[in-house]
């Protein structure tokens, strides 16, 4: 039965694809017409979303596909907005941005793959498609961010994430496996928690391979690496990355979710590996002195939260993180350029007030608790369950809404008004907030089962909170910072090149070339 | 201290360092030629010396101009077998990796300040340092001398470097990472006294490398004792070279004829009576499209000066707690402006700066939120969804996106009227002060008699988003910055009183039926504001609107011309046209800025009016017979031209070596501490031109030849004034520029060879004229 | 050698460089442990490579400078040798003398 959701859905599919295909050779003729055909399926996920707001739940089926399709409902539709926008505005950003792109064509092609790809681990209606999907969604990332191979950083970079997504797509392709197996090819949706009750040992195997494979694609813990060296490819391959393909963790972990979260050894490892991620990185990424080094390590940090909050059985949180970091980094990612410092402080730089912080802190104390007081409200007010979520989200609240203050404190302007004006805005905000948190329970909610077993509670979030103030305390002593600075220089952060031990033995002479015009140069002093 | 004497260290460093062009921070970006301090030896030799050290091609390839350039010609190739290689390459990771957490900020000031400081305090806990040298090594490192020049003597021990030896060892080392070697110099040798952090020094830099170097020396790896260079020298035959040399020669002859030929026809069509304005450019190329067609639309003369209009001056803007130079970089700011609300016009001002630290306060907030561990994860969901329908719709929809922005700083941010004022007090301009300095703009001008009612100084800058080299398409005479307020200080002291009435005194005549206005030209829309409109008399504005009709004309036709060469510009509408360029922040190329130039034109108008020149040259005005003991003349010869050198030198190197001295590509670039680029995750800082500025894909849109400087002046002042001026003697006499001159319309063209001996110019018939414009 | 009671002996050291090398022979003096140094710009004279002229109205950079600079002999040495270092390849005059002064702590450190 063909609705108005079906149909949105089918062209946000089928947009990206028909943008790769008929993309050609020549560079710029490829980025247009990969660009419309983004731009396609973008309004194809807004039709979507329409329909799937008026009528509900739609699931449609691909002819010639054997009964296979598009699962769309209130979770599955909101995340594919996000994915097709990302698409469109990358695929458009590139369309002038790299123009000059020899092999422009190639990120044209790839890039729509890519976004084809995470429609179908979005939406996809059953777990076969959705894995299909992931891989596509893989093998396509990897191919934009490492088809420049004139650069010298992208080598190392694809080498790195093949290993990374090789192991992750294994790991899925196993537990999928293991799924079918035992209860045939599932369709995703409520029904997953029906069909799938694994037995106890088999549930952990299977809730540790999604496990692997949602940390993989995140970049998370083991898989570290290569998401920081992705910085070597071009902007708009960084953007989508950051905004459309690491998702991907989170989504496969949000639909997969009672299995996913069935298991408390496992859910417990993977609050660890993302909490401690979400920390670590998220100090690392204050260290980086350059832009997008830094934006990267946020990205690190953000995924880790997202996942830490699908471990301890929060979904409809982890859902607004991953709509709202996407549309963040995308924007951030995509202005990276911008972050050049002026020649004189204008009036409108936000000269740094002198004098002790102690007013400041006091200020972010004081916005912090009204924030955190007036989200609560709002939250509570609005009717969202679970008390202990929503003084976790509070919690969360108050740290942003302090630091936001802290940051107004330091330069604020001379007029009251405006102060006032931007105490009240702090204000709306966080109530805009709660009510956007509430909100979304309510969309979201129905689509989103609770979490499974072995979902931890979502207190366990205070920990995150706990380790980055910790942390970041911690850092302030210089031996520390000096340790942290070689580590943010080196561990978390790529060099420019792999560095290699030099052989023990001496190496040639090269020849002693005079070099004229200087002074001095005799043959130069050497073994 | 034994062993080498420290100063003899120091100026061997700095020996070392002519090689390294000096690189200013981004927001002021100047064009240099990478090569000036081997000016000495001229461009052959400057070539050799340099191609030598950095292993690379500094000639254009032995194509004709046009092509492709040839895959791997002139563009390193990171050679990773042989051992020492990869040993230079891992001391390049550490040393870069270090200078940009120091330059971010990252390592705080380190103990007393300074990069060695602070890389000797953390080195002993990097992990990379460990992995490379081993426990041993990394202590070694940490425990090397506190003093930065002992560390170095040391480690020159330890390497085996005898005194004959330094000056190679550190041209090498340096040479292995120009960027950041750059960076110390400029610091050193150009930044003004009282420039902030960071203090990135030469002699640091060294310090760390060596000190680097002799740990791994010392544990037995590899032989860091002389280095290859970090680019290959791909395969160039002597034979090669001499074919090269030849063609360039060629090529510049070629245009040198093409050039001569059609100053020999300037176009008769001038205005019959006395013209209603004088518009006054800059020398940049790019007003020569906008000269020519606001000519041909109305009764109008136009000058060329350079940007500042004469006025060296440090600028504090309305409310700012800084200042900036407003001046080329040859010379220091001697007057001090700043920008004051207009007479009764404080109250809008004080709202807008009210708005504009409103503004401040907010983006510092969103800043320390996102730089908080904990505070981040919040704040992106809250303002994702905002700037995710920001960047849509910037993205989408350029121009409406423009067309807002700018409705809104209109409406909040806008100071209301505001006029630009020497300071009070002696550092800004007495009365004699500005006295002189009148006169001798206008006399270096030629420009002392026949004044127009109108005459408009227009300053010029590029309107561009998202572009870390945003500043390299701004006024290089303003020191990268744009030449508004240059316009409007000038303005102002032409147009007082009490100025006039000295002028008159000294001869120069200013009828009380001139005024002088200030304008500014946006290089990528094309268009032409006038500013402080408030203080125009209102018997000028109907004059004013009158040339503000034309302008507008002459702006359809450049606008035409030019988006014929920018790609896909040619009858769009939508983000490829000009003015969406402008406000693109997916536009790599806003504009192809001074891509083309070729040669400086010194002398009166009539020499080019109605030419097309298809935005090629600079254009200097000068009238011989205004200045008899030839001082506006080595006025102009020592700044404006070396300035115009430079330029030409810049998008030479940018163009045959765009891997060494050229940016590369610009969609890799990764802007580290607010005042560079690196590629991708790291390594070396970028110098000189990305290569959307001077290439068109494959094809080299720039046509890489040295500046033809053509002057109208008496041959023998001009001799005269070379041979006075040591800095010309190495330009011309060093085969940097190409000279011709004649005493006066009509007269043969004399070329100056290198060496000083005049020789008539020849047209020879077989000559064929290439084209004007790439 | 004549001997000035109350008064200390000291080395004088005069530099006359090009414009550009000016920062460098600052640095010199700097390093060598002087507390201070005096530097006149734009100045003209005649030398072996011809009349060099004073001040160019756009060009800083370009004109002959002049340091001046007193400090302890011993702390001398060094800095000479470095000035001799560098006039072996660059155009310039080293001039060093005696001279006795008698505000010992203006010129120690």
């Amino acid at each position: 039965m063909h609705t108005l959701a079906d149909l949105g859905g089918l062209v946000a599919l089928a947009g990206p694809l028909a943008g790769a295909a008929m993309a050609g050779r020549d560079t710029r003729t490829a980025l247009r017409r990969a660009a419309r055909g983004a731009a396609v399926g973008a309004v194809g996920a807004v039709i979507a979303l329409a329909g799937v707001a008026m009528g509900g739940t739609a699931r449609s089926a691909l002819p010639h596909l054997g009964g296979t399709g598009l699962l769309l409902d209130h979770f599955t539709v909101a995340v594919l907005v996000l994915v097709a926008l990302v698409g469109a505005v990358v695929l458009s950003f590139a369309r002038r941005y790299l123009q000059d792109d020899p092999r422009g064509a190639v990120f044209a092609r790839s890039a729509s793959i890519v976004v084809a790809g995470m429609v179908l681990v979005t939406a996809a209606g059953d777990i076969v498609l959705m894995t299909v999907g992931w891989v596509l969604a893989g093998a396509a990332f990897v191919v934009t961010a490492g088809y420049r191979t004139d650069l010298p950083q992208v080598a190392g970079a694809r080498r790195s994430m093949l290993r990374s997504f090789a192991v992750g797509d294994l790991a899925l392709v196993g537990a999928v496996t293991v799924i079918v197996w035992h209860a045939g090819d599932v369709n995703l949706g409520n029904r997953l928690a029906a069909s799938t009750r694994l037995p106890g040992h088999l549930g952990l195997v299977v809730a540790a391979l999604v496990g692997a494979a949602a940390l993989s694609r995140c970049g998370q813990g083991p898989f570290r690496t290569w998401l920081p060296k992705t910085v070597a490819a071009p902007t708009p391959a960084s953007a989508l990355l950051h905004a459309g393909v690491v998702n991907g963790g989170g989504i496969l972990l949000l639909r997969l979710d009672p299995v996913a979260t069935s298991s408390l050894p496992v859910t417990i490892l993977l609050f660890a590996v993302a909490g401690g991620s979400a920390v670590a990185a998220g100090v690392a990424a204050g260290r980086r002195p350059d832009a997008k080094g830094g934006l990267a390590l946020s990205t690190m940090a953000q995924m880790g939260f997202m996942l830490a909050e699908v471990a301890v059985g929060a979904p409809v949180a982890a859902t607004t993180h991953l709509i709202g970091h996407g549309f963040y980094k995308a924007s951030l990612f995509l202005g990276s350029g911008a972050r050049v410092t002026p020649p004189v402080a204008g009036a409108g730089a936000g000269v740094r007030r002198p004098g002790s912080s102690l007013p400041a802190a006091a200020a972010a104390v004081i916005a912090s608790l009204a924030a955190a007081a007036t989200s609560a409200a709002v939250m509570r007010w609005a009717g969202m369950a679970g008390g202990s979520l929503v003084a976790v989200i509070a919690l969360f609240v108050a740290f942003a809404a302090g630091a936001a203050a802290w940051g107004w404190w330091e330069h604020r302007p001379a007029s009251r008004g405006a102060n006032a004006l931007a105490a009240v805005t702090l204000l709306a905000g966080s109530a805009a907030y709660g009510a956007v948190a509430a909100g979304a329970a309510a969309w979201f909610g129905p689509a989103l089962p609770a979490g499974g077993h072995g979902a931890l509670a979502p207190g366990w979030l205070v920990a995150v909170a706990v380790g980055g103030v910790v942390l970041s305390a911690l850092e302030r002593d210089p031996r520390l910072s000096r340790r942290l600075a070689g580590a943010g220089l080196a561990g978390l952060a790529p060099s420019g090149r792999a560095i290699e031990r030099p052989p023990l033995r001496p190496a040639r002479q090269p020849s002693g070339r005079l070099i004229p015009g200087l002074a001095g140069a005799g043959a130069p002093a050497g073994r | 201290m034994t062993g080498p004497s420290r100063a003899s260290i120091l100026v061997d460093l700095d020996e070392a360092a002519r090689f390294v062009p000096p690189m200013w921070p981004l927001s002021t970006f100047v064009a240099v030629n990478p090569l000036w301090d081997l000016r000495q030896l001229g461009f052959d030799g400057a070539i050799e010396a340099a191609g030598t050290l950095y292993g690379a091609d500094l000639l254009p390839p032995p194509t004709p101009t046009g092509d492709p350039v040839p895959p791997g010609r002139s563009d390193p190739t990171p050679d990773g077998s042989r051992a020492a290689d990869r040993a230079s390459a891992a001391v390049d990771d550490v040393l870069t990796r270090w200078c940009a957490a120091f330059v971010g900020g990252q390592l705080g000031g380190g103990d007393g300040g300074g990069f060695y400081a602070a890389w000797r305090a953390g080195i002993g806990h990097d992990p990379a340092a460990r992995r490379l040298a081993g426990q041993r090594g990394r202590a070694a490192m940490a425990a090397a001398p506190a003093d930065a020049v002992a560390a170095i003597a040391v480690a020159l021990v330890e390497l085996g470097v005898g005194d004959g030896g330094r000056t190679p060892a550190f041209a090498a080392r340096l040479a292995r990472t120009p960027g950041w070697a750059g960076l110390a110099k400029w610091r050193a040798q150009w930044a003004p006294p009282g420039t902030g952090a960071p203090r990135l020094t030469l002699v640091d830099l060294m310090a760390v490398r060596l000190t680097v170097e002799a740990a791994l020396h010392a544990e037995g790896f590899g032989d860091a004792g002389t280095l290859p260079p970090l680019v290959r020298a791909p395969g160039g035959r002597d034979t090669d070279r001499e074919l090269q040399r030849a063609e360039l020669t060629a090529c510049e002859d070629r245009f040198r004829h093409w050039l001569l030929t059609a100053l020999d026809h300037p176009s008769d069509d001038r205005p019959a009576g006395p013209p209603a304005a004088q518009v006054v450019f800059c020398i940049d190329v790019r007003s020569e499209g906008m000269r020519r067609h606001l000519e041909a639309a109305g009764p109008y003369e136009t000058l060329g000066f350079a940007g500042f209009f004469g006025l060296p001056a440090r600028f504090r803007p309305l409310g700012a707690q800084g200042t900036v130079d407003l001046c080329p970089v040859l010379v220091r700011p001697t007057v001090d402006l700043i920008e004051v609300p207009a007479g009764g016009e404080e109250a809008p001002a004080a709202r807008a700066l009210g708005a504009l630290a409103a503004r401040g306060a907010a983006a510092a907030a969103f800043e320390t939120g996102r730089e908080h561990p904990v505070g981040s994860f919040l704040l992106a969901e809250l303002t994702g969804p905002v700037l995710g329908a920001a960047a849509l719709a910037r993205t989408v929809a350029p121009s409406w996106t423009g067309r807002l922005r700018s409705w809104a700083r209109q409406r909040f941010t806008s100071p209301g009227l505001t006029e630009v004022v020497p300071e009070a007090g002696d550092r800004g301009m007495s009365l004699d002060e500005q006295v002189h300095y009148a006169a001798s703009a206008l006399s270096t001008m030629g420009l002392v008699r026949g004044f127009a009612p109108l005459v408009v100084l227009t300053g010029h800058g590029a309107t561009s988003a998202n572009n870390p080299h945003a500043s390299a398409l701004d006024c290089g005479a303003c020191g990268g910055n744009r030449g508004v307020v240059s316009a409007r200080a000038a303005a102002g002291i032409f147009n007082r009183d009490e100025v006039r009435a000295a002028l008159a005194a000294q001869g120069i005549v200013i009828p009380p039926s001139t005024w002088f206005v200030a304008g500014e030209h946006d290089t990528v829309t094309d268009r032409v504001e006038v500013l402080d409109r408030h203080l125009v008399p209102a018997s000028h504005l109907a004059g004013l609107e009158a040339l503000e009709r034309a302008i507008a004309d002459a702006r359809v036709a450049l606008v035409a011309e030019r988006s014929a060469d920018l790609p896909g510009a040619a009858g769009a509408r939508g983000p490829d046209g000009v003015d969406a360029r402008a406000v693109d922040w997916a536009q790599v190329r806003p504009e192809w800025g001074l891509a083309g130039n070729a040669a400086i034109i010194v002398g009166p108008r009539r020499m080019t009016a109605g030419v097309t020149l298809g935005r090629r040259c600079f254009l200097h005005s000068y009238d011989a017979a205004t200045d008899p003991d030839g001082t506006a003349l080595e006025t102009i010869l020592t700044a404006p031209v070396v300035v115009a050198h430079w330029i030409n030198a810049q998008y030479y190197f940018s163009t045959v070596a765009p891997e060494l001295f050229g940016a590369g590509d610009k969609t890799v670039h990764n802007v580290v501490g607010g005042i560079g680029v690196v590629t991708g995750t790291g390594g070396d800082l970028r110098i000189g031109l990305p290569r959307q500025s001077v290439f068109d894909g494959a094809r080299s849109v720039h046509e890489p030849l040295r500046l033809q400087v053509v002057v109208e002046a008496p041959v023998a002042m001009v001799d005269r004034t070379i041979r006075r001026n040591p800095v010309l003697g190495d330009l011309f006499d060093g085969d940097w520029v190409h000279l011709v001159a004649r005493d006066a319309p009509g007269s043969p063209w004399s070329r100056r060879l290198p060496g000083g001996r005049w020789i008539v110019w020849e047209r020879s018939n077989t000559e064929e004229v290439g084209a004007v414009h790439a | 050698m004549p001997d000035h009671p109350g008064l200390m002996a000291m080395t004088k050291v005069e530099v006359v460089v090009e414009g550009t090398d000016a920062p460098l022979v600052e640095q010199l003096v700097t390093q060598a442990g002087a507390s201070g140094f005096t530097a006149v710009s734009n100045v003209s004279g005649l030398g072996h490579g011809g009349y060099h002229q004073g001040r160019l109205q756009f060009n800083d950079r370009n004109a002959l400078s002049l340091l001046i600079v007193v400090l302890p002999s011993e702390r001398a040495d060094d800095l000479i040798a470095g000035l001799r270092h560098l006039f072996d390849r660059r155009p310039g005059v080293l001039l060093v003398s005696d001279v006795w002064v008698s505000r010992l702590d203006y010129f120690t450190s």
